[in-house]
């Protein structure tokens, strides 16, 4: 099948977003309902995923922990690329300002991102938000650099060159010429960026700066089932399961997309 | 080029002094009193303040930043409000246990990745290609700490064969420290060697389209010889650039690594002082930070002239 | 097998050659401990968490122990007279005793120890309100001298629960109690290797040869320290699943606070015993604060007591029921003064019976913020118990995220809700904590100069001060009981019950006896 990745990563994607979607209707229980009695139960008829720790049906959590994962994760992904092109665009047009933003961009990366996210969770409360605030003010040096370097090598090209000496604005140039250039390689990256933040808000919840608790996030129902798994492995396993599948699809619909769209790895040519 | 390198390093500094003032007015923002939590459930309003005068906490936030860039610039980046310590002795005992942790990690990523994506690029649609979409994928879509969890339960509690966790300094022998470091430097490197032989197969791809290539080939030259010594040079710039970008993504990784591993390293070091505002510890290790990345970044870029002569600062 | 045997050549091998190996102390016991929390301070009087205290055990001795129940015993001291109708207390050192730099202990360290300590500690400041003077008499004997009698004096020398009286030489004594001592000489079973100290990541100590243990048995804190290892690390590991790998391994020996949830697969190990050191537990409290609606109505604190059930509390952190104790008194099951007088309205447990109660008390929507702390599990999942029991109520309550530092500071806030402040919390003592009135910070109600939270009470005050200066057993029990049962009209906080505290340790370890600190002198390895 051609575009056998894109089509793939694509049914993947939206049956992901659908069970996002439909989860009040899917999951007939209440992820928040406590019911600590029954707590680490394995799946059964009643709960086909089992229980978590305070007792909370764990099928009805990784449901509606779709709905916070795949919004954080496009969030991102979206906000991290729009922010870091404009950056690296910026940064690319001139040699002056290039010097001075990849500084700042250097700057940037250094700041953890926990620490971003705790000094916001200690502000503001934990929240959704905030996670996507933290994890997307650190990716976006990584976009920067990537688009700075790519508009700065396709500026060589003859068809960029033709069109600055016909005198085109600087940005229709970029609209016109170097955008269908950036957006494969951003593709690609962007799914990348999909994908390291919703592992990321994973990561914040374990040291308790993630998403609040009773909110169902798959970051935070693995972060809570780390020390929980040698007895319950299926609290690792179900919320897991559907990460991977997730960013399978994520991956498979990049790599799909870059075929796509890159002219010279297309056999039609 | 010496002259491109000073420059880039004396750009370096205002850039630091921008990223040391970002993160003191953000903990300056950030609630949470290290002289609390010190002081412990037992102490009066009176004693915590004491405590706040004598750590120089209820000085105006401007004196205190200007005094630890005064101290900074003498090499002294304060003590510990917790330990005590001089911050520079405790990142010291920490550099050795992250440095081993991801020296290794590079070398595995670097060693498996960029192989991978040649052999992957040498025959689009082959078998190292599809091996290589589904071994990036799974290295990609799996958290580290699940990763780790995993390897450590097959390789060190079922197998038996490397150790749960801890590090073993180098001078303890090179077998216990090689030890040590094999399963967190691999649970590391599963992203880093997915992007790594991902990039090298898509650069090696472009490389090889290209019409001196198609020459070489025309001209009979031996496969492998095109492989290695005309497409992967050229090939080499992207991956370069990844491999730099990526240390930086080695750093936050290897502090969920170090937390499941029990490495004491500068991951640990930095998310427990941020938990209990160690103020000094976070502006040095930041401090730190920036300064690798430009260091690392300057390497990169410097490399770069190394593979493409055409490239010149 | 063959590549774990080439693994363990290459390793033998490594070892072997001079210069990179180092050499190995061939028959040194070492015994190998897991601490989950980081050893950040060194002085014992600064901080109560557990890290210090274990530290402060090994390393300094005191001049009095208590037993398990509770009754002083001489330790460090050879015994103590009471002269002058209980005015005066006269204590004599054992012979031999030295620091860890061989320097003798004398009396003038003692003395500057006892002042240091009593700066800082609750019942040593107790105390000293009691104390008229010390006097060195020589450096084997001195006088406390005091205005009235405290019979308490030795309960408070030699109380097991933090911040304990350790002696330490009089120049480390001296130092400002607002200031943390530096050096880590004491007079205990064991030395600390400052060398080998990185903070939060391992310690280590050795034995101490000149220690002169004492002859009895151990019996809680008091008894016999002897040094039964050669050496002690701990390895700071804060990830429980690799903690537990690491003990089954044999890497580690000993796991002070293993994660509840664990037991049940450590106890399927035949090399690895679990089982209750502490036998006082942990005992868990909703901390309320009194100065800000709604719980500065006490009607509006009763209806909540009706609603709790402790049992739903509890289970939130474990499975096993056996590790589960209600406690339905302001003391613990262990203290001289436990009873259940006063505390029905904790045994309502009715939803309904507290919602009317609410409504009759007058609650008008007022917003209830529950601070909670992330990093601990159990307070994690019990302030979402309480967010929940708070919801059902009717309450308007938001369950605020965050760490704890953050909680540390929020709560001295005596602000309304809606300017960052708060109105209840989740925290824990132990149960050598609450064993009496003396040690009890919560049990108290002086208003706004008190623990956070600051409930008002002049009866319980002046309960406490009658227990204080109670001269008999049955009169300091009369006066403990009646607190008790005043409290329970107050509600200072509310008691959730307690949770049995566990360790787990390998099967060739010996001497482990029952104890409510993580004391290590006793246990050796086979």
């Amino acid at each position: 099948m051609r575009h056998a990745a894109l089509w793939i990563g694509g049914i993947l994607i939206a049956t992901m977003i659908a069970i996002a979607l439909l989860s009040p209707w899917l999951a007939a229980a209440d992820p928040r309902a406590l019911s600590p009695g029954s707590r680490l139960l394995a799946p059964s008829a009643t709960h086909w995923f089992g229980t978590d720790q305070l007792g909370r049906d764990l099928f009805a959590r990784v449901l509606w922990g779709a709905r916070i994962s795949l919004f954080v994760g496009i969030s991102v992904a979206l906000l991290a690329s729009l922010i870091g092109t404009a950056v690296g665009m910026l940064s690319a047009s001139s040699r002056r300002l290039d010097a001075i933003v990849m500084r700042v961009m250097d700057g940037v990366m250094s700041i953890p991102a926990i620490l971003l996210a705790i000094a916001l969770m200690a502000v503001a409360g934990g929240s959704v938000l905030n996670v996507i605030v933290a994890v997307t003010i650190v990716e976006i040096p990584r976009v920067a650099r990537l688009i700075r370097s790519v508009v700065l090598s396709l500026r060589e090209e003859p068809y960029v060159e033709a069109a600055i000496s016909a005198g085109t604005g600087r940005v229709m140039l970029m609209i016109r010429h170097l955008l269908p250039g950036i957006v494969p390689p951003l593709t690609v990256q962007a799914t990348f960026i999909w994908a390291t933040a919703m592992i990321l808000e994973a990561a914040l919840s374990f040291i308790g700066a993630g998403t609040p608790p009773s909110t169902p996030s798959w970051g935070n129902i693995l972060a809570d089932a780390r020390a929980l798994w040698q007895i319950r492995p299926t609290l690792i396993f179900f919320p897991a399961g559907f990460l991977f599948v997730t960013l399978l699809a994520v991956n498979m619909l990049g790599d799909g997309l870059r075929d796509l769209l890159d002219p010279r790895q297309n056999p039609e040519g | 080029m010496l002259g491109y390198v000073v420059r880039r390093l004396l750009m370096a500094v205002p850039v630091m002094g921008v990223v040391a003032l970002v993160v003191f007015s953000l903990l300056y923002l950030t609630p949470g009193d290290p002289a609390q939590v010190l002081a412990g459930d037992t102490a009066t309003p009176e004693q915590i303040a004491k405590i706040r005068t004598s750590l120089g906490l209820d000085e105006p936030p401007v004196a205190r930043f200007a005094h630890w860039l005064w101290h900074m610039v003498q090499g002294d980046l304060g003590a510990s409000i917790f330990s005590g310590e001089p911050v520079t002795h405790m990142i010291g005992q920490r550099l050795q246990p992250t440095f081993s942790l991801l020296l290794i990690a590079v070398v595995i990523s670097v060693g498996v990745g960029v192989p991978f994506g040649v052999a992957a690029a040498a025959r689009r649609g082959g078998f190292y290609d599809h091996a290589l979409t589904t071994f990036t994928t799974l290295g990609f879509s799996l958290p580290a700490f699940i990763a780790g969890y995993g390897l450590a339960y097959l390789f060190a509690t079922t197998l038996k064969w490397l150790p749960v966790q801890g590090f073993v300094p180098l001078e303890q022998g090179v077998d216990a420290w090689l030890r040590n470091l094999i399963l967190p430097a691999t649970t590391l490197s599963l992203v880093y060697a997915a992007i790594i032989a991902r990039v090298t197969r898509a650069s090696m791809l472009e490389v090889l389209s290209e019409d001196y290539i198609r020459t070489a080939r025309a001209k009979g030259v031996a496969p492998r010889r095109i492989l290695f010594r005309h497409a992967l040079k050229n090939a080499a710039v992207p991956v370069m650039t990844v491999i730099g970008i990526g240390v930086a993504t080695l750093i936050g990784s290897a502090v969920i690594t170090e937390n499941v591993f029990a490495i004491p390293g500068i991951g640990r070091l930095t998310v427990d002082a941020i938990l209990h505002r160690d103020y000094p510890i976070i502006q040095g290790v930041v401090l730190l930070l920036s300064a690798g990345y430009v260091l690392v970044n300057v390497a990169v870029d410097l490399c770069y002239t190394l593979i493409d002569p055409r490239i010149r600062y | 097998m063959k590549r774990r045997n080439f693994l363990k050549g290459a390793s033998l091998a490594g070892s072997a050659l001079p210069f990179i190996g180092r050499q190995t102390l061939a028959a040194t016991k070492t015994l190998k401990i897991i601490h989950n929390g980081n050893l950040a301070s060194l002085d014992p009087i600064w901080t109560t968490a557990p890290p210090t205290k274990d530290y402060a055990f090994l390393v300094f001795d005191q001049l009095l122990a208590v037993d398990s129940k509770y009754v002083p015993h001489p330790q460090m001291a050879e015994g103590w007279t009471v002269e002058d109708d209980g005015k005066t207390y006269v204590l004599g050192l054992r012979q031999g005793l030295k620091f860890h730099d061989n320097v003798p202990v004398r009396s003038a360290d003692c003395i500057a120890s006892i002042q240091r300590w009593g700066a800082r500690d609750g019942f040593g400041q107790l105390m000293m309100k009691f104390v008229d003077g010390f006097e060195a008499i020589d450096d084997a004997k001195f006088k406390i001298k005091l205005k009235k009698p405290f019979p308490l004096l030795p309960a408070a020398l030699g109380k097991s629960n933090s911040s304990q009286c350790f002696i330490m030489p009089e120049r480390m004594a001296k130092v400002d109690p607002m200031k943390q001592v530096t050096e880590t000489i004491g007079s205990g079973p064991y030395r600390f290797l400052k060398e080998e100290f990185v903070s939060g990541a391992k310690a280590a100590w050795a034995k101490f040869d000149g220690y002169i243990p004492r002859k009895e048995p151990v019996d809680s804190i008091a008894g016999g320290r002897i040094p039964a290892v050669d050496r002690i690390e701990w390895a700071f590991i804060s990830d429980p699943s690799t903690a537990m790998a690491a003990l089954v391994a044999g890497e580690q020996d000993y796991w002070d606070a293993p994660a509840l949830d664990l037991v049940p697969v450590m106890k399927a190990d035949p090399n690895i015993i679990v089982s209750p050191r502490n036998l006082t537990g942990s005992y868990y409290m909703l901390q309320l604060n009194h100065v800000q609606p709604p719980f500065n109505n006490p009607k509006i604190r009763q209806a909540l007591a009706m609603a709790i059930d402790q049992e739903n509390f509890l289970k939130a952190a474990v499975s096993d029921p056996t590790l589960m104790k209600p406690c339905y008194s302001y003391y613990g099951v262990d203290s001289p003064y436990y009873s259940e007088q006063g505390a029905d309205v904790l045994k309502v447990k009715s939803l309904d019976k507290a919602k009317a109660a609410l409504k009759e008390a007058g609650y008008g929507g007022e917003k209830v913020v529950i601070l909670g702390v992330m990093e601990n599990p159990t307070f994690a999942a019990m302030a979402q118990v309480t967010e929940d029991l708070l919801k059902r109520l009717g309450m308007n309550v938001q369950l605020v995220a965050m760490d704890f530092a953050t909680m540390a500071q929020r709560r001295t806030s005596k602000e309304p809700t809606d300017k960052g402040g708060w109105s209840c919390f989740i925290t824990s003592w132990t149960g050598s904590d609450i064993v009496n009135p003396a040690v009890h910070q919560m049990l108290r109600a002086a208003g706004t100069s008190g623990w956070f939270g600051w409930p008002t009470d002049p009866e319980m005050e002046s309960l406490r001060d009658q227990w204080t200066n109670a001269t008999n057993e049955a009169d300091q029990k009369k006066a403990a009981i009646a607190l008790q049962v005043e409290a329970f009209k107050t509600l200072p906080y509310i008691p959730l019950g307690s949770l049995i505290a566990l360790v787990a340790y390998r099967k060739n370890l010996t001497g482990v006896w029952p104890c409510p600190v993580a004391a290590y002198w006793n246990i050796g390895k086979s």
